[in-house]
């Protein structure tokens, strides 16, 4: 639906005063920033939306001192007495937050060390102190209810658990805030919050904090929760999973480090200068959901362009510590490539300037996350953990694949991580493709490995997880990485190998141009993918897969000949009818038959002696448990392993045990 | 004539480090074409035996591979073109396979060719030389005196390889700080030369050490004779190396005809390079 025109800021004394016109240089300043911008998506006059922000980095307390203003149109039909505030930081306040119970202290197998958190000092609606009132509730807004292992081993022990009760304060989650407002806010009003506080980040963990000198400020202000247009407020605790879900707004951000401090942040750089023995650096980005910046005095850059298809240009920086020269390298071509990518089948990055932060070793708790126009990857190769050979790469092409979902397709990542994460692991997926060519894009070493095998073999193991379609809290026994990540990759890979990767391109590519800067949900990709495949697409195979994890299983009988015939059966369940090809090979050479998609039998009588029968021979299945029974041969019809490819490998151990 | 004479140099040597005299001067390196000769019909015999053994292998895990994927098409041929149509399914199903008796077989057979090269060495460095003792006795001797040789060195071996493993570990969970990765990455290659030249040493003087007692000195003669020769480890690590680079070759040659010939090719080389090594080594100690 439209918004509401959005209005200058008012005060609470005088809500007559808010429907001010516009000056005309007010007017000429936004024609000219209108003018100056490229990309032909960003709108940069008169946001809904405004953040105003001053941050001081102290490097020796990894502190920053912060103060602005905020500017919130209320974009609802409903008039709100109260707004919400996302106080991320207070995750790492003390053990007993949601994201740490969630977490179990740990992410990617960092465990966490330390704390940090945001102190709020000033709240203010024109003369109105709003902090009084302000204050965390007692359970999570969005209903969710934390998995709590040590609550559980408590009662088991019959000990005392009064220490870690939420309603204790000391232990509540005060990672986002109520905030009463003195009178209602009336759809369409603007108002102004002046805001004062102090961060103190963490030693690097989950994506936030210090390491040494090197300081990623993310998740750091006072920020707004989204106000849906019904007029609820979809806030929600930092969760161990998703974190992302807001308005999309202009953010002008002030940072101030020591002077000689690398500074990489959301947005253009508008001005560079040292005053006071600080240096100051200002970052204006318009139409993006968060703001961040990274900073050390020893990271070096390297910086190029990609050019859009209208001739302008896209200005990359990566941001490296010394001696990572190569592994800056490599991650600008995929950058470059990822761009290139994403811009076809997607729509063309619209923003001027991206920014690529490769960390230092031993800031492993940074690597790998996206900002707006800024994301973290991943160092050299021996600094990934558990990771296998190429993820460097594919940590890059991921969290560049995150500028489009959710960066500028603004879902809810809590509610709806498959439409963040899930399509961002398809699109790296298939920009791998690109990158390495479809039988490398998982390794290249020691033998080649389609990465969508990798992906559907870890979707499909294991223990029942609940389906893609589940929010990040939904899985406090374990299983998010791969539902969310894998198994919807794995749906949309099915899809693009059955129907034609052009297809799905295009029904991807629809979804994101519809929804450019908007606030989507499944039933909007499912209207993309209909109008391009039918309305069958969702019924029969999006809905079932995203909403059920149905699977499509196949399984053939062993051939059975006779009178120069060869009769072949089969069995389809897991609830997906995919139409399929079943290959028959024996005595009589090769022969194909389709196995369409609206049959859950298959009964194949040929003439000719066919020893093997083989469902999906080119492997566009990836839904599959199990591919076993797949494929059928007589006895001695089958091509055996053979000794070859292990000869030399024990030639060489029994040589070098040996005498 | 030549008996007195090694009889005397041997009563001389004695002498020599009963009296903690300086070490002897150094000796022109013997030259050991004529020993490598020698003992080609050995280092044939060797290669083929343990070509045999790997076939072994090979075929267990064929068949265990064969059996693990079910009636599929050829996995390793799928696996080719990126693709693992049956792998993690048998993977997940690893237990109920026959893989894991494949595995223990594997293990088995590996152990026991460890000790059966301790006989095939003696057989190999006995064949290069023209004096050894014959018969079975003094050989079944030798293989003996050559296994106690080794626990004798068992210590040393086990510092190589704490070494080894310990100094780049301790390194590499001990840097922090820095961002250069450089530093990590110098200081990586610096914490394994000890160990490397340790072992490198190891097995040099071990070598050594086979060779005498496999011309019949005694185990602690043997050790000290080839702990006094230690400076062949220059040459032990030439062929060493050499021979690490034709297997590395050779098993990236994969499966195909040709590949597998050039394979078979480096892997002979690779044999040639050790003969070549045990060569020196028997002619390097003194009489």
């Amino acid at each position: 639906m439209p918004h509401p025109r959005p209005n200058r800021p008012t005060s609470p004394p005088a809500p007559r005063e808010r429907f001010v016109s516009r000056s005309h240089w007010t007017l000429g300043l936004a024609l000219l920033l209108a003018l100056h911008a490229v990309g032909p998506e960003i709108v940069r006059a008169d946001p809904a939306h405004q953040y105003t922000l001053q941050a001081r980095l102290d490097p020796a307390l990894h502190s920053v001192e912060g103060s602005g203003t905020i500017v919130w149109t209320n974009e609802s039909r409903v008039p709100q007495n109260e707004i919400w505030l996302h106080l991320y930081l207070n995750a790492f306040a003390h053990p007993r937050t949601v994201f740490m119970r969630e977490s179990g202290g740990q992410l990617r197998g960092v465990r966490f060390d330390g704390s940090g958190g945001i102190r709020v000092r000033t709240l203010r609606w024109g003369g109105h102190d709003l902090l009084p009132g302000a204050g965390s509730p007692a359970e999570p807004s969005d209903g969710s209810t934390v998995h709590d292992d040590d609550a559980e081993d408590a009662a088991d022990n019959d000990t005392d658990t009064t220490a870690a009760t939420d309603t204790d304060t000391d232990q509540r989650d005060e990672t986002e805030w109520r905030v009463p407002l003195p009178r209602a806010v009336a759809p369409g009003e603007s108002i102004s919050l002046e805001v004062e506080w102090t961060s103190r980040l963490p030693p690097v963990f989950a994506r936030s904090g210090y390491h040494g000198d090197f300081h990623v400020v993310a998740q750091w202000f006072p920020k707004l929760a989204r106000l849906e247009p019904d007029g609820t407020w979809a806030s929600f605790p930092y969760h161990g999973n998703g974190e992302f879900y807001a308005d999309y707004a202009r953010y002008d951000l002030t940072v101030e480090t020591p002077p000689g401090w690398q500074v990489g942040a959301t947005g253009e750089n508008v001005l560079d200068e040292v005053t006071g023995g600080w240096a100051r650096r200002r970052f204006v980005a318009d139409n993006v959901l968060d703001t961040v910046f990274v900073t050390a005095p020893w990271l070096r850059t390297l910086e190029s362009e990609v050019q859009r298809a209208d001739g302008s240009a896209i200005a990359i920086t990566v941001l490296f510590p010394p001696g990572y020269e190569s592994a800056a390298e490599r991650h600008l071509e995929v950058t470059r490539r990822g761009l290139a990518h994403y811009g076809r089948i997607l729509f063309e990055y619209p923003y001027d300037q991206l920014t690529v932060v490769v960390p230092p070793r031993g800031a492993d708790g940074a690597a790998g996350m996206e900002y707006p126009q800024l994301f973290i990857t991943a160092g050299p190769w021996f600094q990934m953990n558990a990771q296998p050979m190429g993820a460097h790469d594919e940590v890059t092409a991921h969290e560049l694949g995150h500028q489009w979902f959710q960066g500028m397709v603004g879902t809810h990542e809590v509610r709806w991580p498959m439409l963040d994460e899930g399509l961002t692991e398809w699109i790296t997926g298939d920009c791998l493709r690109e990158i390495h060519g479809p039988s490398r894009s998982g390794a290249s070493w020691p033998f080649p490995l389609d990465g969508f095998e990798i992906r559907r073999a870890v979707a499909l193991s294991g223990d029942a997880v609940p389906p893609p379609a589940t929010a990040a809290y939904g899985f406090p026994d374990g299983g998010y990485g791969k539902t969310i990540y894998f198994r919807t990759a794995s749906v949309l890979e099915t899809v693009a190998r059955t129907w034609g990767r052009a297809r799905i391109w295009r029904a991807l590519g629809r979804y994101a141009n519809d929804q450019k800067f908007k606030h989507p949900v499944p039933d909007d990709l499912f209207r993309a993918f209909d109008a391009e495949y039918g309305s069958w697409m969702s019924r029969r195979i999006l809905r079932p897969a995203l909403f059920e994890n149905a699977t499509a299983e196949h399984a053939l009988d062993a051939p059975v000949l006779g009178a120069g015939r060869t009769r072949v059966t089969g069995t389809r369940t897991g609830g997906l009818r995919l139409p399929t090809r079943v290959r028959l090979r024996g005595s009589s050479g090769e022969h194909e038959v389709r196995w369409d998609g609206h049959q859950d039998a298959l009964i194949v009588d040929v003439e000719g002696t066919y020893e093997i029968a083989e469902a999906d021979p080119y492997r566009r299945n990836m839904l599959d448990p199990d591919r076993r029974n797949d494929a059928v041969a007589l006895p001695g019809a089958r091509d055996d392993v053979g000794v070859g490819p292990f000869v030399a490998w024990f030639q060489t151990l029994i040589a070098w045990l040996g005498p | 004539m030549r008996v007195d004479t090694h009889s005397a140099r041997i009563s001389l040597e004695t002498e020599q480090m009963a009296a903690a005299t300086p070490p002897p001067p150094k000796r022109r390196v013997p030259f050991s074409g004529k020993a490598f000769v020698r003992g080609l019909p050995a280092t044939v015999v060797v290669h083929v035996i343990g070509g045999l053994v790997a076939l072994m292998l090979s075929n267990t895990w064929a068949n265990a591979l064969d059996a693990a994927a079910g009636a599929g098409p050829d996995p390793l041929a799928a696996m080719s073109t990126g693709g693992a149509p049956t792998f993690f399914e048998t993977m997940r199903g690893f237990s109920e396979t026959t893989l894991p008796w494949a595995i223990a077989s594997a293990l088995t057979t590996l152990v026991l060719w460890w000790f059966a090269s301790l006989a095939l060495q003696m057989l190999w460095l006995r064949s290069m030389r023209d004096d050894a003792p014959r018969g079975a006795k003094a050989f079944f001797g030798s293989v003996l005196r050559g296994g106690f040789v080794t626990l004798a060195m068992i210590g040393p071996l086990m510092v190589a390889w704490a070494l080894l493993i310990g100094l780049p570990a301790l390194w590499h969970l001990g840097f922090r700080g820095d961002p250069d990765p450089r530093w990590h990455d110098y200081g990586m290659i610096v914490s394994l030369l000890p160990g490397v030249l340790t072992y490198a040493g190891w097995a040099t003087v071990h070598d050594l050490a086979r060779a005498a007692v496999a011309r019949g000195d005694g185990i602690v003669r043997a050790i000290h004779l080839g702990w006094r020769e230690r400076d062949a480890m220059l040459r032990y690590a030439f062929w060493a190396l050499l021979g690490l680079g034709l297997t590395a070759v050779a098993v990236l040659q994969g499966s195909a005809a040709l590949g597998w010939l050039i394979a078979q090719s480096l892997l002979l080389l690779r044999t040639l390079c050790r003969a070549a090594w045990l060569a020196h080594a028997t002619v390097r100690l003194p009489e």
